[in-house]
């Protein structure tokens, strides 16, 4: 475990200098082929002139990964134990989930790539930001018990 | 499988590094500033007892590339520039034995490298080319970190991983393009103060979240110096403030008494620092660094005077005397004691020494143009680049570009006041390229870019000179420098007034994806969904087609307001429970394909912009045009959905300008008007019992699906007194009748089995089949003569009413929809000259096997239907022909 979590570390690390170093690199990102907020990741790829014939170009894919080692295994129940096992299914990854819209028949409908959504990749290893996490927590008030609903994220929680 | 979907920690290791991200060291993560002729480090960070290096980037022209280059040290408060080390092989005693410098002209760099630091090093240097060091240069600030925490910090590597690693445990999202937008470059004098507004996307969590203002440190992280959680550094303590501002999404920071040591880096962002979600911000306080020393600024505005004054010493009294413009590594000449004129100041330059014994000369450059701004060199002597010489800066006043915000497939609005001098002149807004040309995207002579077209419009404000232009459906590809300014022929100028706005396009959007193109066929219908915020009460929402630069003809609102040319075919269905209204056209003509507007008067809400398409082929919903009812008696019609239509809600209602009201409906069975489809499509029905002249008007039958409005179809009801002879009821049978012509063939085919069924029992099929192809060719015929015969009065341009016949001239009636009303009140004058001639030519139509139900019919009625036989027969040629007749036929 503590062999898994230092390389995890270390990865994060390379992370971080990456990230320092990719704010250089905005102009040529390339072309965003998934960017899963929910598990922090971002596959990218862009034209590249190849190693081999700089004439030439090729497709060169990014994967950035960010792991956040502080998060839970649930991130909605703050008892629930540190999450120290991040798993990243690229063939899932990649189907893309959000609605694209098709032209059938001079009407235009909405589809997506991918219906079966299983549970394992809808675990999220971190917080959405325009998601309110809640918890329940047990209050004590005049002698009185009452469980209360608390906010994980209290900013994403406004009614407005 | 299982092994092949997963990622392993060493395969991302691997993918890291084939990346090609640039693992750049730490001391050249700090900006690389970009100046003309050197570039280098802006920070630099050492360790006491390291070593830095220093690469600086210089362009390889002739000049730079034999040129001394150096590395000298700024030493306060003289800002006399000390050589540390040349390419001269010069080295400062101090730095013997631990600076280098090492020269690659033809790669145009040079390295510096100093070993062995000490606290002490910590200071301003210039990396620089030339024989002095005050000419081109570049300046650097280098840091020494204090001792033993870094070292503590550094001493184990995991351990600095690790601590990296719990760093970003913090950023659950980080994305490399940043949502939030501000200026890039901030300038100020000493003791002034800035005020920097910063942007953010308009979603709940932003709105609340903590905004922040933070100074970069060299260690890449960022240090708060204000937020909205009340916290304010201890150094900025009285003179920094940051404020919020939720409704415009944004906030602004305000920074006072500024010391020159506040010139760096910042960011603002919302949330926790280290996240992402931030911009850069440079902050510049006093003299430009890069500028030299004996520079003097002048400030002016285009078409004014200007007077440069250079101070000469006695001893040149007799010289020759010159101000030239710096240009790269050139300078060209403006004009010199010899009344020697640079081509571009011809007209425009005077060269002016007053009296022997003066000791300044002056330059007087009239009718400033914007391309005069720049560095200018005046001096004495022959050459330019030698002797006693002095800078001189020529700026334009002009305010920073205008900052303006917005979101991907949003809308936005640039407002341009260029002042009332202007009221009159024709105005144009353009788009700055990076060689500062600027390519027209909208003036107000009609000229519209073909990137921009249908999405957006020009229009006056009521302040004399100023004007706005909304841009909706914003695109990714908008963001960028425009510039709105007038001029005669409307064509973008460097001349007159000019007002400079930068837009900014959020990737990350909360406008709802609409589609961009809808698509109805001819005589169809299409509905369209328009979003806006129901918080915003008393707003006005209206829908307008989009003409021209600065037109937009409003077609409808929700007050009631209805285009004349378009009653009876626009309706525009509030939804306030979902935000949304519904706008929905039918009666569809190819002149109608073209940019629609959805728009509301409130400040935020959403602008969308919708393009109508017309397809060829045929409506789906299938109802007669027009029926007339006699006064008095009931009316049935009826109207045919096809199978598609099975799950959705279908509906009658009641069209008038605020709308149109649902009215009761029966459902009839299935229709046979479909091929294919006899199942699932269906019929249903308004009844109008008794009718009354109050029911005259438009009604529409159409489908729903949810809160989501389809296709509909309309008719127009004319009521008619009742002639006393006339069986009744009237349209129900007709309008299946009239439908079956349409359906042909195998269509036709299914009614007759039908009605042959139920009359017969089944019993005589040989029957069928003979009455059948009977039955099939007589239609045809029926059909055919009927359009031959419309057509025949279509271009004899005669119509017979009654026993009389009129003449009526139809080009005067070029556009019949524009006659909606009108033609419908002439229709049952039509509907029963017209049906009389083919009441003749259908005598022999089998009408009984098709249509056992109904059992007896007057030769009126029958001639009403052959004649809506025709009418949808040949839809197009009935809708075209106009009619205008009396209606006492």
């Amino acid at each position: 475990m503590k062999r898994s979590l230092l390389l995890f570390g270390l990865l994060a690390g390379l992370c971080g200098a990456i990230l320092v170093a990719a704010q250089f690199e905005d102009e040529d990102e390339g072309r965003i082929l998934v960017d899963n907020k929910c598990q922090c990741v971002r596959v990218t790829s862009r034209l590249v002139p190849s190693k081999d014939n700089p004439e030439v170009e090729v497709v060169e894919r990014n994967i950035r990964l960010i792991v956040p080692l502080k998060n839970r295994e649930n991130i909605s129940d703050p008892n629930s134990p540190v999450r120290t096992n991040f798993v990243y299914r690229l063939s899932n990854l990649c189907k893309k989930r959000d609605p694209i819209e098709l032209e059938l028949g001079n009407e235009i409908v909405t589809a997506t790539q991918s219906n079966n959504w299983d549970e394992s990749c809808g675990t999220c290893y971190t917080y959405d930001r325009n998601k309110c996490y809640t918890s329940t927590a047990l209050l004590d008030l005049g002698g009185k018990s009452t469980m209360v609903t608390t906010a994980l994220t209290p900013e994403s929680c406004y009614s407005d | 499988m299982e092994k092949d979907s997963l990622i392993q920690p060493i395969g991302q290791e691997g993918t890291y590094l084939r990346a090609g991200w640039k693992m750049i060291p730490l001391f050249a993560l700090c900006l690389l500033q970009d100046i003309s002729a050197l570039k280098g480090p802006r920070l630099v960070d050492g360790d006491p007892g390291g070593t830095v290096t220093i690469e600086c980037h210089y362009t390889p022209s002739p000049v730079n590339k034999y040129q001394r280059k150096y590395w000298c040290r700024l030493y306060p408060p003289q800002r006399v520039c000390h050589t540390i080390i040349s390419s001269n092989f010069f080295i400062n005693h101090l730095y013997q034995g631990r600076a280098t410098l090492v020269d690659f002209p033809s790669q145009g760099r040079f390295v510096v490298t100093l070993t062995q630091l000490i606290p002490e090093d910590s200071g301003y240097y210039r990396c620089g080319i030339g024989p002095r060091t005050d000419m081109l240069f570049f300046s650097m600030n280098l840091t020494i970190s204090t001792g033993s925490q870094i070292r503590s910090e550094i001493s184990i590597a995991a351990a600095m991983a690790f601590f990296l690693a719990c760093l970003l445990a913090l950023l659950p999202v980080v994305s490399m393009k940043s949502p939030i937008f501000g200026p890039k470059e901030v300038t100020s004098m000493p003791g002034g103060s800035v005020s920097i507004q910063c942007f953010y996307p308009s979603t709940s969590v932003n709105r609340h979240d903590r905004k922040y203002f933070c100074i970069q440190n060299r260690r890449g992280s960022c240090e708060t110096i204000v937020s909205t959680n009340g916290f304010v550094s201890e150094k900025y303590m009285g003179r920094a403030n940051i404020t919020n501002f939720p409704k415009n999404s944004s906030f602004l920071i305000e920074l006072s008494q500024l010391v020159e040591e506040d010139s760096g880096l910042y960011k603002c962002g919302v949330g926790i620092s280290s996240r992402g979600l931030s911009f850069d911000i440079k902050l510049k306080v006093g003299q430009d660094p890069d500028r030299p020393n004996n520079t003097d600024v002048i400030v002016t505005e285009v078409d004014k005077t200007v007077t440069i004054n250079c101070p000469f010493s006695k001893e040149h009294t007799q010289d020759r005397k010159f101000l030239c413009k710096k240009d790269g590594e050139s300078c060209s000449l403006v004009i010199d004691s010899l009344n020697q004129k640079g081509p571009d100041y011809e007209e425009r330059v005077r060269f002016k020494i007053s009296g022997t014994g003066s000791e300044v000369f002056a330059v007087i450059i009239s009718q400033i143009k914007r391309r005069d701004v720049g560095m200018y060199i005046c001096g004495v002597g022959e050459e330019t680049v030698a002797g006693f010489q002095k800078n001189v800066e020529l700026k334009l006043l002009e305010p920073e570009p205008e900052l303006v915000y917005a979101e991907q497939r949003g809308s936005v609005t640039l407002n341009c006041k260029l002042g009332s001098t202007v009221a009159n002149v024709p105005k144009f807004l353009c788009r700055m390229r990076a060689d500062k040309t600027c390519d027209l995207v909208i003036n107000s002579k009609g000229f519209v870019s073909n990137a921009t077209h249908g999405r957006i419009l020009l229009s006056p404000t009521n302040e004399a000179g100023s004007f706005s232009i909304m841009i909706m459906q914003v695109r990714k590809e908008d963001a960028g420098l425009y510039q709105c300014g007038a001029q005669k022929d409307g064509q973008p100028s460097e001349e007159g007034p000019v007002q400079t706005l930068q837009l900014f396009v959020s990737e990350e959007t909360t406008v709802p994806k609409t589609p961009l193109v809808v698509k109805g066929p001819s005589g169809g219908s299409v509905s369209v969904t328009c979003h806006y915020n129901p918080k915003e009460n008393n707003t006005l929402k209206y829908w307008c087609r989009w003409k021209s630069s600065s037109h937009c003809t409003k077609l409808i609102d929700n007050l009631g307001m209805v285009n004349d040319s378009y009653e009876g075919r626009v309706a525009l269905l509030d939804q306030p429970q979902n935000g949304t209204f519904t706008v929905i056209l039918n009666q569809l003509t190819p002149q109608d394909a073209g940019y629609y507007w959805c728009l509301s008067n409130g400040e935020h809400n959403r602008k969308s912009t919708v393009k109508i398409e017309i397809t060829e082929g045929q409506p789906l919903l299938i109802e007669p045009k027009t029926v007339t009812g006699q006064l008095g008696k009931p009316l049935n019609i009826a109207c045919h959905f096809p199978c598609k239509f099975y799950s959705y809600e279908k509906y009658w209602c009641k069209w008038s300008n605020q709308g149109c009201k649902t009215l009761a409906s029966q459902e009839e069975g299935n229709s046979n008007a479909f091929v294919d489809c006899n199942q699932s499509s269906k019929i249903v029905s308004l009844s109008l019992n008794p009718v009354t002249r109050a029911h005259e008007g438009w009604y529409w039958c159409g489908v729903k699906k949810g809160q989501q409005y389809g296709q509909t179809a309309a008719v127009y009801v004319s009521v008619e007194e009742g002639s006393k002879d006339v069986v009744q009821p009237v349209n129900a049978v007709l309008n299946e009748d009239a439908v079956q012509p349409e359906v042909r063939g195998k269509g036709i085919e299914e009614p007759t089995v039908e009605g042959s069924t139920e009359e017969h029992s089944g019993s005589s099929r040989i029957l069928v089949s003979t009455l059948v192809p009977v039955a099939l060719v007589l239609i045809v015929g029926a059909v055919a003569l009927g359009v031959v015969r419309a057509r025949y009065r279509r271009f004899s341009d005669r119509i017979s009413v009654g026993s009389y016949r009129t003449d009526i001239s139809m080009s005067e009636l070029e556009n019949p929809r524009k006659f909606g009303a009108n033609e419908n009140t002439g229709a049952s004058v039509q509907e029963t000259t017209l049906g009389e001639d083919e009441f003749i030519t259908q005598t022999e139509n089998p009408e009984e096997i098709q249509e056992p139900k109904q059992v007896k019919r007057s030769s009126k009625e029958e001639a009403d239907m052959a004649y809506t036989a025709f009418l949808l027969q040949s839809n197009n040629m009935a809708n075209e022909i106009p009619l205008d007749g009396p209606s006492d036929a």
